[in-house]
């Protein structure tokens, strides 16, 4: 049977980096076929050249047997791949239906005839069980739904091969399973799918067979019945993978962060945060587990001083820091905030001026207000060696760098000085395993060292391997404050759910 | 571009003798401004204030400029303006019918583009592509529309509106030209698109209201005293204002705001009684416009829909 999409020998140079060296890649109608590779691989490269964004330097590509020179997107589509981007390329003030009819020439031109496509995009919905109502706004859709009217808008166009890229970084669990469902139901019609994710579980879940990427090149492609997570993670970094953290016991040392009766309320009376009672001690790896928005930013910044708290004490060291200020905050301890974009880094500067946010304003980086950049540059160097930022030069800008460096930057700049105290929130998210392996380990040697972390995250796993005791945090309270040893996953998610079966510990 | 076409047609008709070659002529005036503005926004990415308040200048400057080049040592011509045609039978109705319906073809002409803008806008694929460049061009871009080509056909299309407006002002209502005699209306005009919630419908709708003050103030600048009358409609506007409030937030009103709401509507009610003898002068009238913008818009924003891509240039590397 011929592929539907034959990749091969594709290779693309860039300026100082080989994108893609010799990539064979093959699609079958009614294939699910995982893209699995860290942060810079090169899979954005690849689907690019397919997508007709980036031309490739050799190599050859075949649609339906027949050789194609994809010259733009309009032309991929033309020839039957779609793609849909990690960032939805949709009009929220639109309909389904008007963002569908996008860029099309309706039936009678120069009438744009929403009635039709609305009524044709109704039966497409219902053929693939989509559940997608024409006449909605994309801005009252959820992201699971936004990203079905992406795969709708190709389908309306006549797509064969779906490309879709990190769909899964967006989702709630229950969205993915949705998408899980919409990705067989494709495939079962015949369509070809192109799954890009850098998470393990989801492409045993879902992919037929599986390519993974290193540097490039294509390290093998696989079936993914015959492999299993560890076979795959080492196949993508080229080397064995811990990818549940190892924690020596230790025992905990004297508290370095007390906390009682903390609470949030906003002016308006509504309650983000009650009665939290914990302390974390030297050593000691303390979880907060929970699903998104159940307070684990608010209990973030409250501690971190970005928001006061309305009642409640802090200690720190036995001192009493209630009504810290962020500033004040960073002396004693390190944050890493769980939007990195938003409240670590500025995607805008370099890198080593990233790196000195904290302390340009101090000796020896600066002297009576001038900063002096010949010993910011070689402190910058320095952490660029020992956390293993991977960048060009200290010049070039965050923007530039994959996520994983991005979060290594941020690693770097809070840890490197050894606070005792740490408060993590989300610290892998968005990380590939390499990265992720990076951050764990960082983790835990701040806890050999005697630093006490709070690690909040709603990765169970992440929790589970890492943390001492585990606090489940819902609707602002903790339902629970376990020990790690007396539960597993199944009960951590259900007390996440709001069952406290399980008393506090 | 409102001052260009102005300029434009006054002098269009004045070199052709005929108003409609002027109007013409007003609107390639804004045109040929637009398309300056096009080049430095669109193509070159500029800030749009920047250039905004840059072309504003040079419009003033290059029609007075033009106009003492032309015309003057002329002294002043008036030139035909273009006369009323009434509806026959609507134009009789009591009270509406001489305001409605007995009015230049220039202004039954202006119904026309609201309804034909709102048709382009929500019925053809060219105004749904609009309305995606204006909202997520990258969303059109990867829908294979060209974001440059579409902006620049915006901004040209509004560039020989806002000169045809201009020529409305200076050959159709007055028959002269004065330096800077727009006045601003540009910017009432860009308050009425904000008040209007940014739909051609309700843009419509605020003109009406901002036209009603001009017109109000033309009116009340020749009576030699308040007449009683306004403060009623003062005290109305501040009671329903009060109502409005009231009914929005209901007990969580804040009382203070429906203190001054109905102290405001007292105080009017109670003139209307005395009615007293005030007269004003009239720069405070002239004024009356600007502040029903002002306090319209302190209103109404907020409540926006503008498009989340308006005044930011595209570029392909940093928006895909």
């Amino acid at each position: 049977m011929t592929p539907l999409l034959q990749m091969t020998g594709v290779t693309k140079r860039f300026p100082g980096v080989m994108a893609n060296r010799d990539v064979t890649f093959s699609v079958d109608a009614g294939e699910i076929h995982g893209l699995l590779g860290e942060n810079g691989a090169g899979k954005s490269t690849l689907m690019k050249i397919l997508y007709g964004l980036v031309e490739p330097n050799e190599g050859r590509i075949e649609i339906d047997g027949n050789e194609a020179r994809i010259r733009s997107p309009r032309h991929a589509l033309e020839l039957g791949v779609g793609m849909v981007h990690q960032h939805f390329m949709l009009v929220p003030t639109m309909t389904v239906a008007e963002n569908v009819a996008l860029g099309l020439r309706s039936d009678r031109p120069p009438l744009s005839r929403l009635r039709v496509v609305a009524r044709r995009v109704a039966d497409l919905s219902e053929r693939y069980g989509l559940h997608i109502d024409p006449d909605q706004r994309i801005a009252d859709l959820s992201v699971g739904l936004q990203q079905r009217v992406e795969i709708l808008k190709l389908l309306y166009r006549g797509a064969r091969l779906l490309v879709l890229d990190e769909p899964t970084a967006v989702l709630t669990p229950q969205e993915w399973h949705e998408l899980e469902q919409t990705m067989r139901s494709l495939a079962e019609a015949g369509k070809g799918i192109v799954f890009i994710s850098h998470k393990l579980d989801e492409q045993l879940a879902v992919a037929d067979r599986c390519t993974v990427l290193r540097d490039g090149a294509v390290m093998g492609s696989v079936a993914t019945a015959d492999v299993d997570k560890a076979t795959l993670a080492r196949m993508m970094v080229g080397r064995e993978v811990v990818l549940r953290a190892v924690r020596l016991p230790r025992p905990a040392g004297r508290p370095v962060l007390e906390v009682a009766d903390l609470g949030l309320e906003t002016p308006d009376g509504r309650r983000l945060l009650a009665d939290l009672t914990f302390s974390i001690a030297q050593g000691e790896i303390v979880g907060v587990a929970g699903v998104d928005g159940n307070g684990q930013r608010e209990l973030v910044e409250v501690l971190t001083g970005v928001r006061p708290a309305t009642s409640g004490t802090i200690r720190h060291d036995g001192e009493v820091v209630t009504g810290l200020t962020a500033r004040r905050y960073h002396r004693i301890g390190a944050v890493i905030p769980e939007d990195r974009h938003r409240m670590a880094i500025a995607l805008g500067l370099t890198v080593s001026e990233n790196l000195m946010l904290k302390e340009f304003g101090k000796a020896p980086f600066s002297r009576r207000g001038v900063t002096r950049p010949r010993a910011s540059r070689d402190f910058c160097r320095t952490l660029v060696d020992e956390f293993d930022i991977r960048t060009p030069s200290l010049d070039v800008t965050l923007r530039q760098l994959s996520g994983g460096n991005q979060q290594k930057v941020v690693v770097a700049r809070e840890m490197y000085r050894s606070p005792d105290l740490l408060i993590a929130a989300q610290p892998t998210r968005g990380l590939d395993v390499g990265a992720m392996e990076f951050v764990y380990r960082r983790m835990l040697e701040h806890r050999e060292r005697g630093g006490a972390t709070l690690l909040v995250s709603t990765e169970l796993d992440e929790i589970l391997s890492l943390s001492d005791r585990i606090a489940v945090l819902v609707d602002g309270r903790f339902v629970a404050l376990i020990d790690d040893h007396a539960v597993d996953v199944e009960e951590l998610g259900l007390l996440m759910g709001g069952s406290t079966d399980k008393g506090a510990g | 571009m409102i001052l260009m076409g102005a300029f434009g047609g006054y002098w269009g008709q004045w070199w052709t003798g005929d108003i409609l070659l002027g109007m013409v002529a007003g609107a390639a005036a804004g045109t040929s401004l637009a398309a300056l503005m096009a080049l430095l926004s669109v193509t070159a990415r500029s800030d749009q204030i920047v250039v905004g308040v840059g072309l504003n200048l040079f419009a003033i400057g290059l029609t007075t400029f033009s106009f003492r080049e032309v015309f003057g040592d002329r002294g002043e011509i008036v030139l035909d303006r273009m006369g009323t045609m009434s509806i026959p039978v609507l134009s009789a109705l009591p009270a509406i019918g001489d305001a409605l319906f007995s009015q230049t073809a220039a202004t039954y002409a202006t119904w026309l583009i609201v309804a034909l803008t709102w048709f382009v806008l929500y019925r053809t694929s060219w105004g749904l592509a609009l309305r995606a460049v204006g909202e997520v061009p990258a969303a059109a871009d990867t829908a294979g529309i060209s974001i440059a080509v579409r902006r620049w056909q915006a901004v040209l299309v509004t560039g020989a509106l806002a000169g045809l407006a201009g020529s409305i002002l200076s050959i159709v209502q007055l028959g002269l030209f004065q330096e800077n005699m727009s006045a601003g209306r540009g910017f009432l005009a860009l308050a009425a698109v904000i008040f209007g919630r940014w739909r051609p419908l309700g843009v419509a709708g605020a003109c009406f209201v901002f036209g009603g003050a001009d017109a109000l103030q033309l009116r009340l600048q020749a009576e030699e005293h308040v007449p009683p009358e306004v403060w009623l409609f003062f005290g109305m506007v501040a009671l329903v204002a009060a109502a409005w409030l009231f009914a929005r937030s209901g007990r969580r009103a804040s009382p203070r705001a429906l203190g001054t709401l109905v102290a405001l509507a007292t105080i009017g009610f109670a003139l209307r009684a005395a009615a007293p003898e005030w007269s004003f002068p009239a720069q405070l009238w002239l004024a009356l416009p600007f502040v029903v913008t002002l306090a319209a818009l302190s209103g109404i924003a907020g409540a926006g829909a503008a498009p989340a891509a308006i005044a930011i240039p595209y570029r392909r590397d940093r928006d895909v």
